[in-house]
């Protein structure tokens, strides 16, 4: 675990100069998270994602996620991903909002995902085991900052707070201050909105995954492990909560002998609660000719942090055989306070 | 204190207010002048929200010919909607005839709206009359 931390630090120091790049006066990082947080690429690949059907919603900021993977009553897997959004961090900028619903490329930039990732491997303790990825929201009519309501009452509540009549004291004050604002009856009324609306979504992504033998980074200690793209499509009912996701997505796994490649299919059903998203899936796995099954519960009650729990049968890519995986993990926001 | 160089003479004057990466902000202004005994009077005064196209107008109704040694003041309460943005561009310019003759722009760090905080900050400018720059060949006529 000792050297997946850092790792995880070299990568964390990696996104920290590129957002250290657009901000001067702020801390780096602004973490939020947010309902419905898409999968990460890195960790799909690397198989510490909980699920294997992927979400097609859009993207979020910076996420940091911390896996672990309990296969059958064996030993644990232990994982640390950073997903983040290389426009922002590395200096993009909107004009407003309207430009990011009416301008596609802008759009699409916003809603790409970075990420990195790092597990280590039980059956070859001094490797470890990297990987990269990217996805790319192509569309999703549910997208937050196309909801004009929530632009419209953040802008009630700021002409509230500035209604007070200029004074004499106005003139001799030329300070800034942060203020403290309710903002979340109209976050709240958002997300009710969100998970009431029908829409639908579309994504695409791609990760690539190595192998540092003997935990070293040097360039010719890497080992090509496994490479995967996939498209994956949401449609939400806007009825009970209820959304349906399907994924296809093509793999190629050079670590195998025989340079294995085939296609993972799949179909996912979740219900979104206030708090809570459950979610059921169902795989076909065409590199080990078989179905896999699995369950999924987020919960969202903890400020910054989701909490996460999955139970599935997948199976053992070396032998073939079912096991039963239980991946508990947690999805992190390392606000910093706004001075 | 900053000057705004106007001409008393010309159109009247366009106050354009925007802020970039999508961040809602309300600016509440005034036109102002000092009076003798050293209160504040206002003469022209608007709030204008950037809303979802990041900018919003407002045409001074205080003629030119009246605005010279007034003042024009904004408080700003502003914060970031888009994920991820931790900065936004806030600029006023004036304009008269089309032309823009002043311009104020900084550069400032806020909060997300989601974490239920936002910024106030205050600025203003002064009109002034402007005399005309004296140019090097108008420098030889005298000479």
């Amino acid at each position: 675990m000792g050297r997946i931390v850092k790792t995880f630090l070299l990568i964390f120091s990696f996104v920290s100069a590129g957002a250290q790049f657009t901000s001067e006066e702020m801390p780096a990082f602004n973490y939020k998270l947010d309902y419905n947080i898409p999968e990460s690429p890195s960790f799909s690949v690397l198989g510490s994602n909980p699920t294997t059907v992927m979400r097609g919603s859009a993207s979020q900021e910076v996420i940091v996620n911390l896996a672990s993977s309990f296969l059958g009553g064996s030993g644990a897997d232990s994982g640390l991903g950073i997903d983040f959004n290389p426009y922002f961090v590395f200096g993009g900028r909107l004009k407003s909002v309207s430009e990011y619903r009416n301008k596609t490329i802008k759009r699409i930039l916003a809603n790409t995902q970075l990420s990195l990732g790092t597990v280590n491997d039980d059956v070859f303790p001094n490797d470890l085991l990297l990987a990269s990825g990217i996805r790319i929201t192509l569309f999703d009519s549910k997208d937050p900052l196309k909801d004009r309501s929530l632009g419209q009452e953040i802008d009630k509540i700021l002409e509230a707070a500035n209604s007070a009549p200029l004074s004499d004291d106005d003139f001799e004050d030329d300070s800034s201050e942060l203020i403290t604002l309710d903002f979340s009856p109209a976050y709240a009324a958002s997300k009710r909105r969100y998970k009431n609306k029908a829409g639908g979504s579309l994504s695409v992504g791609a990760a690539v995954a190595t192998r540092a033998k003997n935990n070293s980074l040097a360039v010719d200690s890497f080992n090509f492990q496994k490479s995967q793209v996939w498209l994956s499509g949401q449609y939400d009912f806007g009825v009970s909560g209820l959304s349906m996701t399907g994924m296809v997505m093509y793999q190629n796994n050079g670590n195998a002998e025989d340079n294995l490649d085939g296609t993972i299919g799949g179909f996912a059903i979740r219900q979104y609660r206030d708090n809570l998203i459950l979610n059921a899936e169902i795989t076909y796995n065409s590199l080990m000719d078989g179905f896999e099954a699995g369950g999924l519960l987020e919960y969202y009650k903890l400020k910054n942090i989701l909490v996460y729990a999955s139970f599935s049968y997948r199976m053992n890519e070396v032998t073939g055989a079912y096991e039963r995986m239980f991946q508990p993990g947690i999805k992190w926001n390392f606000s910093e306070p706004k001075s | 204190m900053t000057y705004c160089y106007i001409n008393p003479n010309g159109g009247p004057l366009t106050i354009e207010i925007s802020v970039n990466n999508g961040s809602r902000s309300n600016w509440k202004c005034a036109n102002a002048d000092k009076s003798d005994d050293g209160n504040w009077i206002s003469l022209d005064k608007f709030d204008c929200t950037t809303g979802d196209n990041g900018q919003c107008s407002h045409q001074l109704t205080t003629p030119a010919s009246d605005v010279s040694g007034t003042v024009l003041l904004w408080r700003v309460v502003a914060c970031a909607m888009v994920p991820g943005v931790e900065k936004s561009n806030f600029k006023l310019c004036v304009f008269q005839d089309d032309a823009e003759i002043y311009k104020k722009e900084s550069n400032r760090s806020l909060p997300q709206c989601n974490s239920n905080s936002a910024i106030r900050f205050r600025s203003m400018l002064t009109f002034k009359t402007h005399t005309g720059t004296v140019e090097n060949n108008d420098i030889w006529d005298v000479l």
